[in-house]
């Protein structure tokens, strides 16, 4: 099958898979590529290497290699085969981890990124990276590995079709070195010692749960259809995805029997055939042994004997093949407690790994465990704890204890200080390079000798990683499933809310309305009472004959008729009762409605909601490039990663965002010579923090640099011609570090590359106004700077003050309500021909909207009104007084673009649909506040030339 | 709020081809002007209309449009004609002009005409020169003459139009 036979749609989806799944992995090399760098700049003897974040790495790495080379990504596969390269001879030690290598794989990092976010925009150009290879290739050659000879052919060979062994990538798969720590091998059971990695965050495992299960359907599909050498290149795609979907999250058995599923199709391609009965039925056995687990996964107990056993059978059919004997025989090695606690290890610094076994039977077992435990913690942090302590609780009968704690006191000090009453048995080992070919054993025998049993039942636990894995997965949440939505439907979803939002504003309204209609009951009564008069009329004119008898029968006829009508004028006043009590029913209706409306307006933002930790750690890159380039010293801490915003709104937010933590990084913080010099730390402290506050989201980026420069601002204010003389004298602090914002705004010396153009406040604030947000700005001289951003929980639905300003209905968002007051005439004062008042001590001018638009007013000038109704507004420090006619009150209402249909109009943030069907505008109170100071300038001006 | 989608005649523009175009034509004042009938969307009835601040004088404002909100142009303020309380003939016209949904203020529309293309003559010198280039032709029909307009233009961002002084003709 060559690669024109792929069916596009397969492909399509499979491309919106690798694009997710490779995005996701780029985040991570990139988080651990920080961690390696922060590595590499420490101290460190020349053998010692962080295995962890290597064999991560690795993983990673050869998710993505895997991932594109079945989607024959041919340029991301090469690449992501040399990074990985990389990455295995550090581990092997063949390249030691510097700065230097960690600088080359950030580029090829950098140009993989690159390379993806391609592959999003067909339009975007290609992306070369013929010069990261090439460096990659001279760092690699430099030192000599093995691993550049060849490269080139080594890369996954399905993109070579029948043309490489299978051997290629079972070597890169198997070679000593690289086993060992990534997935040791297996004797006697075939998936004994590959232990699942005990943590896979629940999001990664349902994603994994929701793809393999998709693919192995497909596997199963292609397996029962009737296969030829073609199918089996579709076959092994499956499987390679399912081996590098599972590895990437821990999963390590599934990736291996995957593995195996994958070294017997590879096998088949090599000789150009298709698979046999006896092949498929192998293969469906896989297939189904790891449906079962991945049900299992979803469940919470995944199960494993299946896999076991296919595992067994893929083996021995290889060999029954065994033309192509597998590789790398399984070596057995003995059964060991430690592996576990030596992958747990950080591979930075010494540690102690050791186990104490406990008496049979012991009283009291859990409390002396834990006082071992914390003899153990008093010698250094404990990486490693087998049953933990949470998990002592739960253990019914202990009798050993696996421990790692990372210390540099002699392991045999450590024993002598374990031994506490009902220990039978303590031993210890320095962790080293050599403790994984398990050498160094300093055994203390307390008691005469280790019962046999329990170094077997030991064994057992160890070997059993099922049992292990599925206790672990029991505490463990479920899963929840997942389903992949197109935002754009999601968006759909949230305008129809909005409109129902509106609809049921509406339909309240009329609710509302209805109730007013008057009682009925008075009505009735004297309708009643009209009746008994007509009766007694009737009555009356029956006994008093003596009238003419035409008169008499004319009267008695109208009475009988007033009488038939006063009935009917009954009977209906009777229905519109029941009509009332049909009100009633729609009120409570309304009021239903509102309670689902309300719900499913609140399930459409959750399910728009995503954390905004990926957005933060895209800056930990970005400050650390910063800080290499101005020679400073800065940390990024990250906070509040799990608050949840509304997906448009993160993506919104990344160029405001990188504007203030690059102005921090810049402008902020001091060199650190400087900070030595004003007392503070050498390191410079960047925080950026998330959190909800009432119904909004706050994000802080603060840094403790040296403050904002008044002096400097002021300077470059007056120069710029942003403000005047006169204006200074005027001028808070507060006020002259908010000319920052104003758009042409640069106080840096010397223009950087990364910041210092004279335009980045100012697009910060019109994008987090875009966003219906605002910015807030603090400083101390000498401490530093914050920046609180404030944004609503969503951009679609605003809550609002409703008020009436000369006739028209205008929505205030409440957030940027301060406070609403009535005053009397006398409360009104005159600041220089512009009015003001006095509330509360704080003077705050008085504006009427039309002033601010400069609109002529329909209102008459001095209306009679002794009070008038204020709404005091206000962003941040500045407030001002906005008088209104009238208030209608407090509604949740819906923002609509003006620039949808029309154009954007300043002061104005959108318009709105009110219950009634009108249209009201929305007041966008920041841009007001800014019209506002600017209008009484250029009045004064007319004034002075007039004068 | 009532409203009228408008349908071209059965047999529609297959067989209208390049030989004929459909507009509708509309009062202003006491001229007569036509739109191509494709850029119309709907006609409806002059509703409650939110002004907006800020905007040039002929922008009315804005109206609720089955729960989307459009501008409201008045036609007479664009062409610089004396402003009329809206009658019962008064009609807004929706429109789509370059994606955007657009109302604009008529003084009453009248019919859906199909005009041939020789019908139309280009628009005279004198109007033509001052540089009105939403003046598309002249439809010279029996008794009447139709001012055709192209709405894109009208609607672009412009100053404030003023109508030629009779002298000017």
């Amino acid at each position: 099958m060559s690669a024109t036979d792929v069916n596009d749609d397969f492909t399509d989806g499979l491309l919106s898979d690798f694009l997710d799944e490779s995005t996701g992995l780029v985040g991570r090399l990139n988080e651990n590529l920080q961690q390696l760098d922060q590595w590499a700049k420490a101290e460190h003897s020349a053998d010692d290497r962080p295995m962890d974040l290597l064999n991560e790495m690795f993983r990673s790495a050869h998710s993505i290699k895997g991932l594109s080379g079945m989607l024959r990504l041919s340029e991301i596969n090469v690449l992501t085969h040399k990074v990985e390269n990389v990455f295995d001879a550090a581990r092997n030690g063949e390249l030691p981890v510097s700065e230097e290598c960690v600088e080359v794989v950030i580029h090829a990092i950098d140009c993989l990124s690159a390379m993806i976010d391609a592959l999003k925009d067909p339009d975007a150009g290609g992306v070369d990276a013929d010069r990261v290879l090439s460096r990659i290739e001279g760092l690699l050659q430099r030192f000599d590995s093995a691993k550049a000879l060849g490269s080139q052919a080594d890369v996954d060979p399905s993109l070579f079709a029948a043309t490489r062994p299978a051997e290629a990538t079972a070597t890169n798969e198997r070679s000593p070195a690289t086993t060992e720590s990534i997935s040791p091998s297996s004797a006697p059971h075939p998936l004994a010692g590959i232990i699942d990695d005990a943590d896979i965050p629940p999001k990664y495992l349902s994603i994994f749960v929701d793809e393999a299960g998709l693919t192995l359907e497909e596997l199963s599909e292609s397996l029962l259809s009737p296969c030829d050498a073609g199918s089996v290149e579709q076959l092994l795609c499956g499987c390679h995805r399912i081996k590098g979907s599972a590895a990437s999250i821990g999963l390590q058995r599934a990736a291996r029997v995957a593995h195996y599923m994958e070294d017997r199709l590879q096998d088949l391609r090599r000789r150009r055939i298709g698979p046999d009965a006896q092949d498929i039925d192998l293969l469906l056995k896989g297939v189904d042994a790891l449906r079962g687990y991945v049900a299992g996964l979803s469940t919470g107990a995944p199960d494993t004997t299946a896999l076991g056993e296919v595992c067994k059978l893929l083996i021995e059919g290889a060999k029954r093949l065994s033309e192509a004997p597998v590789k790398a025989a399984p070596v057995p090695t003995p059964i060991d407690w430690k592996p576990a606690v030596v992958k747990a290890a950080p591979s930075d610094g010494s540690g102690v790994i050791g186990i104490v076994r406990f008496e049979a039977g012991l009283p009291l077992a859990d409390l002396k465990a834990r006082l071992v435990i914390e003899r153990i913690q008093s010698f250094g942090r404990l990486f490693y704890c087998a049953p933990s302590e949470a998990q002592l609780d739960e253990c019914p009968v202990i009798e050993q204890l696996v421990f790692g704690v990372a210390t540099t006191s002699d392991a045999a000090v450590i024993s002598g200080t374990l031994r506490v009453e009902g220990v039978t048995e303590i031993e210890t080992t320095v962790v080293s390079e050599q403790v994984r070919e398990a050498t160094t054993t300093v055994a203390t025998t307390a008691s005469s000798v280790a019962a046999p049993s329990a170094e077997a039942e030991i064994a057992a636990k160890i070997e059993s990683p099922s049992s292990e894995g599925a206790k672990a997965a029991e505490t463990k949440a479920k899963p929840t499933e997942t389903l992949r939505v197109d935002i754009e439907r999601l968006d759909q979803l949230m305008n129809l809310s909005g409109q129902l939002v509106i609809n049921r504003a509406r339909f309240s309204q009329i609710g509302d309305r209805l109730k007013g209609v008057s009682s009925l009951r008075t009505t009735m009564h004297s309708l009643s009472a009209a009746q008994h008069c007509a009766t007694r009329l009737a009555v009356g004119l029956q006994e008093g004959e003596k009238g003419g008898r035409n008169t008499w029968e004319m009267l008695q006829g109208i009475s009988a008729k007033l009488h038939d009508d006063l009935e009917a004028l009954q009977r209906d006043l009777q229905q519109l009762q029941q009509v009332r009590g049909l009100i009633g029913d729609l009120h409570e209706a309304v009021h239903q409605l509102e309670r689902v409306s309300d719900g499913i307006q609140n399930t459409v933002m959750d399910t728009r909601m995503v954390p905004i930790g990926p957005l933060f750690a895209r800056f930990k890159r970005a400050v650390r490039d910063l800080t290499r380039d101005n020679q400073k010293d800065i940390r990024l801490d990250i906070l509040g990663e799990n608050t949840e915003l509304d997906k448009r709104m993160i993506d919104e937010l990344g160029d405001p965002l990188i504007h203030l933590v690059r102005n921090s990084a810049d402008h902020g913080i001091e060199s650190p010579e400087a900070r030595v010099a004003a007392g503070k730390p050498r390191q410079g402290t960047i925080t950026l923090n998330a959190y909800h506050r009432g119904n909004r989201i706050v994000i802080e980026v603060k840094d403790d640099g040296k403050g904002l420069d008044a002096e400097k601002i002021r300077a470059k204010g007056l120069s710029r011609g942003l403000i005047t003389e006169a204006d200074v004298e005027k001028m808070s602090l507060q006020q002259i570090y908010e000319l920052i914002w104003k758009p042409g705004f640069s106080t840096a010396e010397k223009i950087t590359e990364v910041s210092g153009r004279g335009m980045g406040m100012d697009i910060v604030l019109s994008k987090i106004e875009q966003l219906s947000g605002t910015v807030e700005l603090s400083s101390e001289p000498g401490r530093g700077t914050t920046f609180l951003i404030k944004l609503p929980l969503t951009m679609a639905i605003l809550p609002s003050l409703l008020a009436v300003i000369d006739g028209d209905v205008y929505a205030v968002p409440v957030e940027s309500v301060v406070e609403i007051v009535r005053i009397g005439r006398e409360d009104i004062s005159s600041v220089h021909g512009r009015p003001a008042m006095r509330v509360r001590g704080r003077v705050i001018s008085l504006i009427h909207l039309t002033d601010i638009f400069g609109e002529e007013s329909l209102r008459p000038e001095n209306s009679d009104d002794a009070t008038t109704t204020v709404v005091i507004i206000g962003v941040g420090e500045s407030e001002l007084a906005l008088v209104v006619d009238d208030l209608l009150g407090e509604q949740d209402v819906v923002i609509q673009s003006l620039a949808e249909n029309f154009q954007n109009v300043q002061g104005i943030a959108g318009a709105s649909i009110l219950g009634d069907g009108r249209v009201s505008l929305i007041l966008d109170v920041g841009t007001m506040l800014e019209m506002a100071c600017r209008r009484p300038k250029s009045e004064l001006e007319k004034l002075q030339i007039a004068n | 709020m009532s409203s009228s989608v408008l349908k071209a005649p059965a047999g529609g523009r297959h067989q209208a081809d390049a030989g004929t175009i459909q507009v509708v034509s509309f009062r202003l004042a006491s001229e007569e002007y036509g739109i191509e009938i494709t850029k119309v969307q709907e006609i409806i009835l002059v509703g409650e209309i939110t002004r907006v601040p800020q905007t040039a004088r002929y922008i009315k404002g804005l109206i609720n449009l089955r729960s989307t909100v459009i501008p409201i142009v008045d036609l007479r303020l664009r062409f610089g004609m004396p402003e009329e309380q809206p009658t019962d003939e008064t009609r807004i016209m929706v429109m789509n002009v370059r994606g955007k949904t657009i109302g604009i203020i008529v003084d009453a529309v009248s019919e859906v005409l199909r005009i041939a293309k020789d019908q139309i003559a280009p628009p005279p010198p004198t109007v033509s020169s001052l540089g009105r280039e939403y003046l598309t032709g002249l439809a010279k029909l029996e008794k009447r003459l139709l001012i055709l307009l192209d709405v894109e233009c009208i609607l672009t961002e412009q100053p404030e139009l003023s109508m030629p002084s009779p002298s000017a003709n």
